[in-house]
């Protein structure tokens, strides 16, 4: 990496400006309806309020922000910084640009198709939009289109790392390139099952084209990309955390061959694993969820290696920047950087969410904790905290290396990462509290009539962690935006890719060799999800006509 | 690529990760100590099937 | 270039890392299948199929409600539907066993019975089943956990247990 740094054309840096400018757009609206639901929880109902009649109801708010934050920041980043990753990592230009803007094109166009049933009260059905509840059809064909246009970025990334397979044929594919890869990869037999549900299911029905659905098999659909949907919001995220942030610190990455390993069991395991969902579903027998169990506890083995791995890089960086003792090095880390600060913030409720993440794992543990607060409470560590404040933090440092102009007020950015974590933290912890004494998610709390006097407190904090999130939030968009208008930088920003401890060519080879793999891939699927779609397809009763319930 | 480097320059600044040794002990304990308490949760809730 | 020496890089703590983290992962998975197996803490089966649109021809549906089935054991049936379940409430008296049966004639609905394990998905054309022992007289809510429309938030019932 310290030769021939590829230097990105402005027009590439463009391309990928475009999808972040969509991704931030759709955080700064996503995001919200966050707080807003998190205070209607404390009894501060500001929906009637301030949101009438714009925003319809508590549900077409929760809509909008599952699909804007979960859905389209997400896919709008990671399509972006993969693009990026690609492009660096080979030093070389894609091959077919024109490819990777008609998936970019077909994503917008999926983006406003999806949007505009939503806003005007037509489709507030939920981000995972289970059936029989029945939305216009422009808003499953929007769906569809966006998880189309990130397939043919994808496409693009394959065709372009073909071409780079074919001019250097001894040399292991670079660490970034290679792990944008593999989440592409990833992605692709993950969205088979919505791909299934969406064009087969949903639109005809949607449509008049068919009468009536079965929805247990729709929920096996949905799942089958439901889960490791937080997989390829995950992967960008532990690529910068491999990759990028021991470089960031000051380091080096500690093992390249462990990351890449761990990177292969994520591709593996991702997917078959989706009954982890279905736990408490009457139509899924009880034996393959244990199956399903049994694959997520392997799941939980990669992301050991990574919590070891990155740790230890970051350990290396302290150490070179003269920490000592056992933990001296972490104070030495670079926290006033708000890029670095981010991240390990972010790692640190990424562990707590991690932590949940095995309970609800945990087969009948999730008896307790299926559809309460607990479930929000978990994933705003993992995709609203682990994901989202990562990607915050790498934008504090492409935001500047794609506009060539300097950060608007680093100490706001730092304000802005600490308030994200002091707000999810008080947020989270009462979330997952009270969801354990029983509270159900997706639902206005403010207006149950079943709440107990010990909940009150739980959901103050629910609340006030809230409120300071929308602080977190508008500042983070304020930096983003103010970025846009502050002086040139002299130097240009030099992407921050870390060297490994160890030459990359000493990774094994069969770390970079893809068919056995991808063999074991379908191998896997077919064990895990065959029998059980073979069952439920053939004994399906497409019986549910659709409902319009809000 | 990167000609310069020599195939064995791993044990450059090579040194076991104590540290993060320490880290990881904690976080397991912790993983134990909230998993452990949401299983009891579960037990103390009783049983859903009766032969 | 292609003789370098491959190797995984795998620092002995590390490896001892993750030989604990493997173990403490089957030591879980352990006593989830003990609580599973042994106690009795278990997940949904599937049970039955019914047409959501005509629950009435569905025999046991056609009177929602609770039945005996023997002294002290109880089967109750109870049908979800927009915002509301069918009965609202059951009386049993204490040290029943009542085992649920949940279905929905329209979308879909959860069925979490408070300070219990008892909580399920509920999918139209499927019927949802799990059992549970009352040891002690009070109130014990059921609320439904996954949205099912506008009202949601109102939508409840509860189970009585009478000394
Ligand atoms: C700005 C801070 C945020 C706050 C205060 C917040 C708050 C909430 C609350 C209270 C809920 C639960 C609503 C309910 O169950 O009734 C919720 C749901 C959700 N949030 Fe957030 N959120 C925030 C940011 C995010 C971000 C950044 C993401 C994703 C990147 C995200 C993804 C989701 C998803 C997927 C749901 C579930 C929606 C559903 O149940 O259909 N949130 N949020
Ligand atoms: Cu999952
Ligand atoms: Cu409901």
């Amino acid at each position: 990496m310290t030769t021939n740094v590829y230097q990105l054309t402005a027009k590439e840096k463009r391309f990928i400006g475009w999808h972040f400018i969509v991704a931030v757009s759709a955080l700064a609206l996503g995001s919200l309806f966050g707080p807003f639901q998190a205070m209607e929880h404390a009894g501060w109902d500001f929906y009637e309020k301030f949101l009438n009649p714009i925003f319809h109801s508590y549900y077409a708010g929760l809509t909008l922000h599952g699909v804007l934050n979960a859905l389209i920041w997400t896919t709008f980043f990671i399509t972006g910084f993969l693009t990026f990753t690609m492009i660096f990592g080979l030093k070389r230009p894609l091959r077919y640009p024109k490819l990777n803007q008609v998936g970019f094109w077909m994503m917008v166009v999926g983006l406003v198709t999806a949007s505009i049933p939503i806003l005007l009260n037509q489709a507030s059905v939920l981000y995972t939009f289970y059936p029989p509840m029945k939305a216009h059809p422009a808003f499953y064909i929007g769906v569809t289109l966006v998880v189309v246009g990130s397939w043919i970025e994808g496409w693009g990334f394959y065709l372009t790392y073909y071409q780079w397979r074919k001019e250097h044929p001894n040399t292991r594919t670079p660490l970034i390139a290679f792990m944008s890869l593999i989440t592409m990869v990833m992605w692709q037999f993950a969205t088979l099952g919505a791909a299934a549900e969406l064009l087969v299911d949903l639109i005809p029905w949607s449509l008049g084209l068919r009468a009536g659905l079965d929805p247990q098999l729709d929920r096996t659909y949905f799942w089958w990309t439901g889960h490791p949907l937080v997989y390829f919001w995950l992967l960008p995220a532990y690529m910068s955390w491999y990759a990028f942030l021991p470089r960031q610190a000051g380091g080096k990455l500690f093992s390249d061959s462990l990351a890449r390993f761990s990177f292969w069991l994520f591709l593996l395991l991702s997917v078959p694993v989706g009954f982890h969902h279905q736990y408490v579903d009457p139509g899924v027998p009880s034996g393959w969820k244990t199956v399903h169990s049994l694959l997520t506890y392997s799941v939980f083995f990669p992301s050991m290696i990574t919590a070891f791995t990155v740790v230890s890089s970051l350990e290396n960086a302290g150490r070179k920047r003269g920490g000592k003792g056992l933990l001296g090095w972490i104070a030495k880390l670079p926290w006033n950087d708000p890029s670095v600060l981010a991240q390990l913030l972010a790692g640190i409720l990424f562990f707590f969410g991690g932590i949940g993440g095995l309970i609800n794992a945990s087969y009948n543990i999730n008896l307790v904790t299926h559809n309460t607060a607990w479930v929000p409470g978990h994933f705003h560590l993992t995709v609203a905290t682990g994901v989202t404040l990562t990607f915050m933090g790498i934008l504090y440092w492409m935001v500047p290396y794609l506009t060539g102009k300097e950060l608007w007020c680093k100490k706001c950015a730092v304000i802005q990462v600490w308030l994200w974590f002091i707000g999810m933290t008080i947020f989270s912890n009462a979330m997952h509290v009270v969801g354990l004494l029983g509270a159900p998610r997706r639902t206005p709390l403010g207006q149950a009539p079943y709440i107990p006097e010990e909940w009150a407190g739980h959901l103050l904090r629910v609340g006030i962690g809230g409120f300071i999130l929308l602080i977190s939030v508008y500042l983070f968009v304020a930096v983003v935006i103010g970025s846009l208008f502050t002086k040139k930088l002299e130097k240009e920003v030099e992407p921050p890719v870390a060297d490994s401890l160890l030459d990359p060519q000493t990774t094994p080879r069969w770390l970079d060799r893809w068919v056995p793999w991808l063999v074991g891939v379908v191998i896997l699927l077919i064990i895990a999800y065959g029998p059980q779609l073979v069952y439920q397809i053939s004994t399906a009763q497409f019986t549910s006509p659709g409902f319009r319930v809000w | 690529m990167s000609n310069e480097k020599l195939p064995d320059n791993g044990n450059e600044d090579f040194e076991h990760p104590k540290g993060t040794a320490v880290i990881m002990a904690i976080f397991m304990l912790l993983i134990i100590i909230l998993w452990g308490s949401v299983y009891l949760i579960m037990l103390s809730r009783g049983v859903t099937f009766y032969g | 270039m292609a003789n370098k020496r491959e190797s995984m890089h795998i620092d002995p703590y590390e490896r001892t890392w993750i030989m604990i983290s493997i173990l403490m992962l089957i030591v879980f998975f352990g006593a989830i299948t003990v609580a599973g197996l042994s106690f009795g803490v278990r997940v949904p089966d599937p049970v039955a199929r019914v047409d959501p649109n005509n629950l009435a021809a569905s025999g046991t549906f056609a009177e929602p409600g609770l039945k005996e089935v023997a002294p002290k054991r109880y089967e109750a049936y109870i049908v979800a539907q927009t915002w509301t379940f069918n009965p609202r409430e059951i009386t049993v008296p204490v040290g029943s066993i009542v085992k649920f049966y949940v279905t929905s004639k329209d979308v879909q609905h959860g069925f979490k019975l408070q300070n219990t394990n008892v909580n399920m998905q509920i999918v139209p054309g499927q019927v949802s089943s799990l059992a549970v022992k009352f040891d002690e007289p009070g109130e014990f809510d059921f609320i439904c956990t996954e949205y099912c429309g506008i009202a949601h938030a109102a939508m409840y019932g509860k189970v009585i247990v009478v000394p």
